[in-house]
């Protein structure tokens, strides 16, 4: 064994070990091997023809010119955009199944992680562990280590694939179901009706956008105060792309009047009663929101 | 030899070992890297919550490379692995015989056979192993830099080679899910807090050329200090200059505390491959924690009203 002096324990741990490696001289050497380490680990990536997320096995061994044209697909991951409600995302797949349920599975980047257009695909954005909040993510489709989730990216009603071991999963029991004809918004819970209300939503020239979305965070802002909670959605208006100042990200909130309730007259949010938004705020993140017609 | 060294220390085997190896020897007359996805059905469908493990991930602010190989639990055990030699290019030398990743039902393993990162991180075997929730990392003849590493680390020892690198080694990490994750090596580069004046010597500057090619930033040409370095990689939220991990295992306990995994498991309900996971009546899975409420935090985000 060489020397100990290198190794230590994290606090709590028992010290393996006494003192550590002296900074300056040790430093540079380092720095050099990190350098070398970076070009080491994309010398097995490029060579190996797994790139920027990929990690499906090829079935043939690349030769030369898979190798070369492996290294034409790295992408620049610093290059990609974010995907939050802020941004938009292209080449981002669509939803291939507007207004289904799922098995209510919702996943967390447990690190930031890269978004694919398939699974062993284009990398096509960042997702952030954090937005507002932690980021939770409706699963709606897998594939071998992937899965497919709804992206809080323009366009609405977009997806995306994300590697399965960069993931948390858990499940919210709960849809919350908007029917547009109705004015009313469902609560549900295994499937089963839990409560129902009537809602405003936007009017004919700023409608509430149908299709499949969830529940992205919960926040406060006094700017905002015509409702104590603002329930963001993955999803954004159709008609603003921008309002005022903001994404055009639609949301659930309540209203200080209640004459708004039945009535077709925001720019695209959901307003629902405060009892409803008490209960909805509750609601795990990531839970499905699908909103139709009807 | 590797066989001899290897414990049974986990219900997932290895004895694939000796035959990859002699694979791995034909395989050591080529350059490339040889990739051979080892049959076993891939993880179509099944329990999230379910083993995994997987060999190598690595990650700059430029690139992001997926866990290699990977292997998750679908209702039958699974494995993968990556047959190798000594890729070289840019001048990095990397070398690795055999990576492997196998998960069971409530084990899973990793093992990374032979590794050589340019000569300075080097280790006969790193398996990283989990059996029922428990597990650990066995390294044999490993070093970094010449210093050894422990053949049996406690969980999260901490090498501590420069302020600029962090490699962990055996990290737990237990999930809401239940699983816990064995992490055998994570290797981190920080800039962060480190004077962006201090200067890079001659072997760092030497490797710049090639790295440079690689990654195509033609300004790690002119890099002198540490601040050259981090502006010609910009570093993308705060992430680390260069995350490198060698080994993971993720598994659960075994019956006793799944009891509700059932007809209703979401393992039968869910459709092949790249098909939605849907139902018009919703049959929530019961095989994980709900997911957590939202916390009200203060945010400026103009919604449509």
């Amino acid at each position: 064994m060489a020397s100990h002096s290198a190794v230590r324990s994290a606090p709590g741990q028992e010290e393996n070990g006494s003192g550590g490696r002296r900074p300056g001289r040790g430093r540079v050497a380092l720095l050099g091997w990190a350098v070398a380490g970076i070009a080491a680990v994309l010398a097995l990536v490029l060579g190996a023809g797994l790139l920027v997320g990929g990690g499906q096995p090829a079935s043939s061994p690349p030769g030369p010119a898979a190798a070369a044209a492996a290294v034409g697909r790295a992408v620049d991951v610093s290059s990609l955009p974010e995907s939050t409600t802020f941004t938009t995302v292209d080449g981002a797949p669509k939803d291939p199944s507007p207004g289904a349920a799922t098995d209510g599975r919702v996943v967390h980047p447990v690190t930031d992680t890269v978004v694919h257009d398939a699974p062993d695909g284009t990398p096509i954005a960042r997702m952030p562990a954090r937005q507002i909040g932690d980021t939770w993510l409706p699963v709606v489709g897998e594939q071998g280590a992937w899965v497919q989730v709804l992206l809080p990216s323009r366009p609405s009603s977009s997806t995306g694939w994300l590697p399965a071991a960069d993931l948390e999963t858990a499940v919210s029991p709960y849809v919350i179901d908007v029917h547009l004809g109705a004015k009313t918004l469902e609560l549900r819970r295994n499937g089963q009706r839990v409560e129902r209300w009537t809602v405003g939503i936007g009017k004919a020239s700023a409608p509430t956008p149908t299709g499949r979305t969830f529940l992205l965070g919960a926040f406060s802002d006094a700017k905002q105060s015509y409702s104590p909670v603002i329930l963001p959605l993955g999803t954004h208006s159709p008609t603003h792309d921008t309002f005022g100042g903001g994404p055009g990200t639609v949301a659930i909130h309540t209203w200080p009047t209640d004459d708004v309730f039945g009535t077709a007259t925001s720019d695209g949010c959901i307003r629902v009663p405060a009892d409803a938004l008490t209960t909805l705020a509750g609601v795990p993140l990531g839970t499905l929101v699908r909103i139709d017609s009807a | 030899m590797i066989d001899t060294s290897m414990k049974e220390t986990s219900r997932v085997k290895t004895s694939k070992w000796a035959g990859a190896g002699a694979a791995a020897v034909g395989a050591a007359t080529t350059a490339a890297v040889l990739l051979m996805g080892t049959a076993v059905a891939s993880a179509d469908e099944g329990d999230a919550r379910a083993s995994s493990a997987f060999g190598i991930k690595a990650s700059t602010p430029l690139v992001s490379i997926a866990p290699v190989p990977y292997a998750r639990y679908a209702g039958k055990p699974v494995s993968d692995e990556l047959i190798g030699t000594d890729g070289s290019l840019a001048g990095a030398p990397f070398a690795v015989r055999l990576v492997t990743a196998e998960a069971d039902e409530h084990s899973a393993e990793s093992s990374v056979a032979d590794l050589d990162v340019a000569g300075l991180l080097k280790a006969k075997l790193i398996r990283t192993y989990c059996e029922d929730g428990n597990g650990g990392l066995q390294i044999v003849d490993g070093s970094v830099l010449g210093i050894a590493l422990p053949e049996t680390p406690a969980p999260k020892v901490v090498v501590s080679v420069s302020p600029l690198l962090t490699l962990t080694l055996n990290q737990k990490d237990e999930h809401s899910d239940g699983t816990t994750t064995y992490t055998g090596l994570a290797l981190d580069l920080v800039t962060a807090g480190v004077d962006p004046k201090a200067a890079l010597d001659g072997a760092t500057q030497g490797a710049l050329p090639g790295l440079a090619d690689v990654l195509d930033r033609p300004g790690l040409l002119g890099a002198k200090t540490v601040g050259d370095l981090t502006k010609a990689l910009p570093l993308v939220g705060g992430a680390p200059l260069l995350s490198l991990t060698v080994g993971s295992a993720t598994c659960g306990p075994a019956a006793e505390e799944t009891p509700e995994e059932t007809p209703e498991e979401t393992t039968d309900e869910h459709p092949p491959a790249a098909v939605p996971v849907s139902a018009e009546i919703p049959e929530v899975s019961t095989a994980h924690p709900q997911a957590p409420s939202p916390t009200v935090t203060e945010f400026s985000l103009p919604v449509t009203g």
